[in-house]
């Protein structure tokens, strides 16, 4: 009788730990998620802080192509005013494909190419882009992590009794899969 | 329709193709010349050039040459491989890597973190406009890469002014959030604390049925059963928040689950105080107790240095720091 009760206090106990440890692994592997999106975020802002400088070198020549102007603010708004992720995933979207279609615009004026400044943004704009590519891959491996641990058993189901939802994975677009070339 | 959607997921995000980086091997130094078009002399003065650096700015600049990229960009490949040789102090990640593929014609700066701030983007490229490429269209990638070193050694040194070069350009910090130390070793060591707990538990417990059977009384079996009910079944449901509908749900199982526990513990504390126990004192309870279960749970404690311990390769040249890079820099070709 002793020993069975023994038995049965210890089984009560080691779940309690199990159920501590885990939580927190799923806590570790939430902030994972959320500090690798941070880096996300960081760097589609720095390409968002440059491009304005960008559109003023091309504006002055383009006085037709009004209208990329106008979607490139759009875009730069509608991420200023996301909330959730996927509004800002969207949005970054949005964004990359109004810059490509600025890129083929530009083709069209080989004098830009000498201009200093304009090849001065676009090397930072190759920078930019590469850096996002980066960030967006660790970005998605962690979040690989952390959603093939919610679906496992058993782990998945603690995690998802305490709450933890799955992250969503940064796709891109496939129009705005072109990254912007920088040509000398 | 969850197997689908992975798949979807998963093609979307993966990048592994045929042409894959693949690493050229460790590092024997700050200069690796894998694709041999640096001559002897050269690269030994590049090495303590760089190996100078090194000591004086913390800096690990490690240049590299290669055959050829294998189908992959030059951007992959330089990231990969500064990722997987770890360049510049963990600490720190004051890294740089100079990548030439000669088959390819391209040449890359891949910088770490932190040396974002001081070698931007537009500053690498044009060191590599002015300094390199045109030697490099002449055939003459030892005069490059040595011209182009000395720049870059120069300006991290702080002989060599950037005002040429510099434009104002965003700066960014990498965002590092904090997790607890406890958490951490929680999830990190808990099948550890598995194995040390267990003979202690053994101890704690045979301790509560010991004061459980000495005392006439049976609240206490009760009391302690229904906390560790109530907590346990609380944690499970922390997620739920109270405006759920589910919280009368969640209301329903706590209540019921501790009425059931501490129902539970008062019967186990009444038998045993009816049983009780013939020892007057704890200790000779503990040892009457091991003789009978036989000796401790010791044999559990088998933790190998896998756990814990790492690999810890020496070569003659001691590697780089482990430190990584965001993918700033900049590439050229020619």
């Amino acid at each position: 009788m002793k020993k069975t009760i023994l038995i049965i206090l210890a089984v009560f106990v080691i779940i309690g730990i199990y159920l501590v440890g885990s939580y927190n692994h799923f806590i570790g592997m939430k902030q994972d998620v959320t500090s690798k999106w941070a880096q996300v975020e960081n760097q589609l802002q720095r390409r968002f802080d440059l491009v304005p400088n960008l559109v003023e070198t091309v504006k002055g020549l383009t006085k037709q192509e009004q209208t990329v102007f106008g979607e490139i603010a759009d875009a730069r708004t509608r991420y200023a005013g996301a909330q959730t992720q996927s509004d800002k995933v969207a949005a970054a979207n949005q964004f990359e494909s109004s810059i490509g279609r600025l890129l083929v615009i530009t083709e069209n004026y080989p004098t830009l190419e000498s201009s200093k400044l304009f090849s001065d943004l676009m090397i930072q704009l190759e920078g930019t882009e590469n850096r996002i590519s980066v960030e967006r891959k660790n970005y998605n491996d962690t979040v690989q992590v952390y959603d093939t641990a919610l679906q496992r058993f058993p782990g998945g189901v603690v995690g998802r009794m305490f709450g933890f939802a799955p992250a969503e994975y940064f796709q891109v677009s496939s129009e705005a899969k072109q990254n912007p070339q920088v040509k000398f | 329709m969850v197997a689908t959607l992975f798949l979807f997921v998963t093609s979307t995000i993966s990048v592994k193709s045929v042409y894959a980086y693949k690493n050229p091997g460790a590092p024997t130094g700050f200069a690796d010349d894998f694709a041999g078009v640096i001559d002897q002399d050269s690269e030994q003065q590049l090495e303590s050039s760089l190996t100078e650096l090194e000591q004086q700015t913390g800096v690990e600049f490690s240049v590299v040459t290669v055959k050829s990229l294998g189908g992959d960009t030059i951007e992959n490949f330089a990231h990969s491989l500064f990722q997987d040789w770890g360049i510049g102090a963990k600490a720190s990640n004051k890294g740089l890597l100079l990548l030439i593929a000669i088959k390819d014609h391209r040449a890359r700066f891949e910088v770490g973190y932190g040396l974002e701030g001081t070698l931007t983007d537009l500053l690498t490229s044009k060191i590599q406009q002015q300094y390199m490429i045109p030697q490099f269209k002449a055939g003459d990638y030892t005069g490059g890469i040595k011209d182009a070193i000395g720049q870059v050694v120069g300006i991290l040194k702080g002989d060599v002014s950037v005002d040429t070069y510099q434009t104002p350009e965003v700066v960014d910090q990498p965002v590092y959030v904090p997790v607890s130390i406890w958490s951490k070793i929680t999830s990190d060591f808990f099948p550890f604390f598995l194995y040390l707990i267990f003979p202690s538990l053994i101890f704690f417990f045979q301790l509560i049925v010991y004061s459980m059977a000495r005392s006439k009384s049976y609240w206490m079996g009760g009391a302690l059963f229904g906390g560790v009910g109530l907590t346990v079944t609380e944690l499970l449901f922390a997620g739920f928040s109270n405006a759920d509908p589910f919280s009368f749900f969640k209301l329903g199982t706590v209540g019921l689950v501790s009425v059931f526990c501490t129902c539970l513990g008062l019967i186990i504390d009444y038998r045993l105080s009816k049983k009780g126990v013939t020892e007057k004192s704890f200790a000779e309870f503990i040892k009457k107790g091991s003789a009978q279960t036989g000796g401790s749970s010791i044999g559990f404690l088998d933790i190998s240095d896998s756990t814990f311990g790492g690999d810890s390769s020496s070569d003659s040249f001691g590697g780089f720091g482990g430190g990584s890079s965001g993918g700033g820099g900049s590439s050229s070709s020619w």
